[in-house]
């Protein structure tokens, strides 16, 4: 049924217009130089990219701290989540679907109020504080608790958990469990089961929440400016700021910096990550 | 006797030791998920009108403002109409798409599947901020509602293709040819065979264009350039804006978050369509000029 090949014209089209052109216009954009605001007029030049990567190191040092930030609010992801999935995984399947449930339920609220109440937790008057000065532990609010990279990394981790837990289960779920009692039979320790067992079985999980983690969250651009304060600004923030000062030359060059990465980085999880498997299961 | 018995019971103790452990840990994390939302309904009910502790007193003022906010019930009406036509267009798009790519085999199929879903994979605020250059100094358009809705659809279309696909690799076909082998022709076999069977796979893919374009409002950093530039208003810089929000409003939409967004979602777990659900995501924009 040949007819059927039609049925990816529309989705094909969308795709093209609305994304690979654009992408390929941003990419043309950058290396672009105008003199007038908006121009379409002007010469082919690298200055913006030399700007990102120069422009007194500002800009390459925010990238940097961007990838080391979500470097780390990943690895936090996974430390945290990955007992968290097994937990669920180790309840009965009956169980398994409302825990499940549970952890997919915070995507149906608003997403940016989830982060907002942050500030009601960790900030001077927030929930926290409040709760260490009446138990007369601190007298003086801990103000390091809020804007800056640490609550930051905090919130990151909030948002991101549950596409962790989700893949890490899904590969826990996957997982023959009779090569751990067989590993415990011959003789290893829980913790060797752990490591040379199960940990080897699941780490597509692990590589497909980096791909759901560590990506999104370079793209994060309410988080840092909502919780992040003046030392958590990361490069989505200046980009932003480069496209609402109509900068869009030097705008499309820092994204096109940070796209490139994310290119880089899925091509090279490409053999670990199989996309279409992780949906399809 | 106790030397016998101590050392069992101990050993039942270090044999559940662990599953205690790890129930606790549990419990530790759904605290920790559910935390940030407990606060905010907390707050909803709070008649101060900053978030801050110690908590005053008990009100409801912030869910009676909220019905008699204009801007507010002008954005509601923005974001059912973005809504729905992204998720109808999103559906019929993807569903369109999964069927060749399950069942037919063609060169570059994998490169091809690849490339429908790269727009999953990239940050949103790239996809964005690039239509956001097509659309102004190339294009020359007006944003508004229907720029939104082509963002939207980029996003959302793929995540369905996904959905559907899934339902579409467990479709057993001898059941199509069945139908046509007693005389159906293709277009009935489709309708009275197929579609049944991938419905569910179909309101799935639903769900999820719905529910992420209702996400997508109020992941205005994330989406920027679809929310904030491409919405229509270039706006100026968001950090000033943000630090002048009106807490008042902040808290009006606590209220309506409560009132929009939850109950929706405890319907939706009666597998209802949760029709209310989307109002509540251009409140945001009102929330945020």
């Amino acid at each position: 049924m040949p007819r059927l090949l039609w049925g990816l014209l529309p989705l094909a089209t969308i795709d093209v217009v609305l994304f690979l052109v654009p992408m390929v216009i941003m990419a043309l954009f950058s290396l672009r130089f105008s003199e007038e605001l908006l121009g379409l007029t002007g010469r082919w030049t690298v200055a913006h990219y030399i700007k990102v990567f120069t422009s007194e190191g500002i800009y390459l040092h925010i990238l940097v701290k961007t990838i080391v930030i979500a470097l780390i609010a990943t690895a936090a992801c996974l430390l945290v989540g990955y007992p968290f999935a097994y937990f669920i995984a180790s309840t009965s399947r009956r169980w398994q679907g409302v825990l499940l449930t549970l952890v997919i339920m915070p995507f149906w609220t608003s997403y940016l109020l989830r982060v907002y109440a942050w500030t009601a937790i960790l900030g001077d008057r927030g929930l926290i504080n409040e709760a260490l000065h009446f138990l007369r532990i601190t007298d003086q609010p801990l103000s390091f608790l809020l804007f800056n990279v640490f609550s930051e990394i905090v919130v990151f981790v909030y948002l991101y958990i549950p596409y962790a837990v989700l893949a890490i289960y899904a590969s826990l779920e996957k997982m023959d469990r009779s090569l751990v009692l067989a590993a415990m039979d011959l003789g290893a320790t829980p913790v060797q089961a752990f490591l040379r067992v199960v940990l080897p079985q699941t780490l597509p999980g692990v590589y497909a929440s980096i791909v759901f983690v560590f990506i999104p969250i370079l793209g994060e651009y309410v988080t840092p400016t909502l919780v992040g304060g003046m030392s958590g600004v990361l490069i989505t923030n200046l980009l932003v700021n480069q496209i609402h000062a109509l900068e869009f030359g030097f705008g499309a060059a820092i994204a096109f910096v940070i796209a490139t990465f994310v290119l880089v980085l899925l091509l090279g999880l490409r053999r670990s990550v199989d996309l279409e498997r992780l949906y399809v299961g | 006797m106790s030397g016998e018995g101590s050392p069992r019971r101990r050993r039942r103790w270090t044999r559940r030791m662990p599953r205690l452990l790890l129930t606790l840990y549990g419990l530790l994390g759904f605290a920790f998920l559910y935390l940030p939302i407990v606060v905010l309904i907390i707050f909803s009910f709070n008649s101060s009108a900053v978030i801050t502790f110690p908590l005053q007193h008990f009100t409801v003022s912030w869910y009676r403002e909220l019905r008699e906010d204009f801007v507010l019930l002008g954005a509601v009406r923005n974001s059912i109409l973005v809504t729905a036509v992204t998720t109808v267009g999103a559906t019929l798009v993807g569903t369109a798409a999964a069927f060749p790519l399950v069942r037919m085999g063609f060169r570059m199929k994998r490169t091809f599947n690849l490339f429908l879903l790269l727009p999953i994979v990239i940050p949103g605020i790239l996809t964005g901020i690039a239509l956001l250059i097509l659309f102004v100094p190339v294009l020359n358009l007006t944003l508004s509602l229907n720029t939104v809705i082509a963002g939207q659809i980029v996003l959302a279309g793929p995540f369905v293709v996904l959905v559907v696909a899934s339902r579409l690799y467990g479709f057993n076909q001898q059941l199509e040819a069945a139908a046509m082998d007693l005389g159906a022709t293709p277009w009935r076999t489709f309708w009275h065979i197929t579609f049944p069977l991938i419905l569910p796979g179909v309101l799935a893919g639903a769900l999820i264009a719905f529910t992420l374009t209702h996400l997508l409002h109020h992941r205005p950093g994330q989406h920027a350039a679809d929310v904030h530039l491409v919405a229509g208003q270039v706006r100026r810089d968001p950090k000033a804006q943000r630090a002048g929000l009106d807490h008042r409003r902040a808290d009006a939409w606590h209220a309506a978050h409560r009132e929009l967004v939850a109950p929706p979602a405890r319907r939706l777990k009666m597998r209802r369509a949760p029709r209310y659900r989307a109002p509540a995501a251009g409140v945001l924009d009102s929330l945020m000029p």
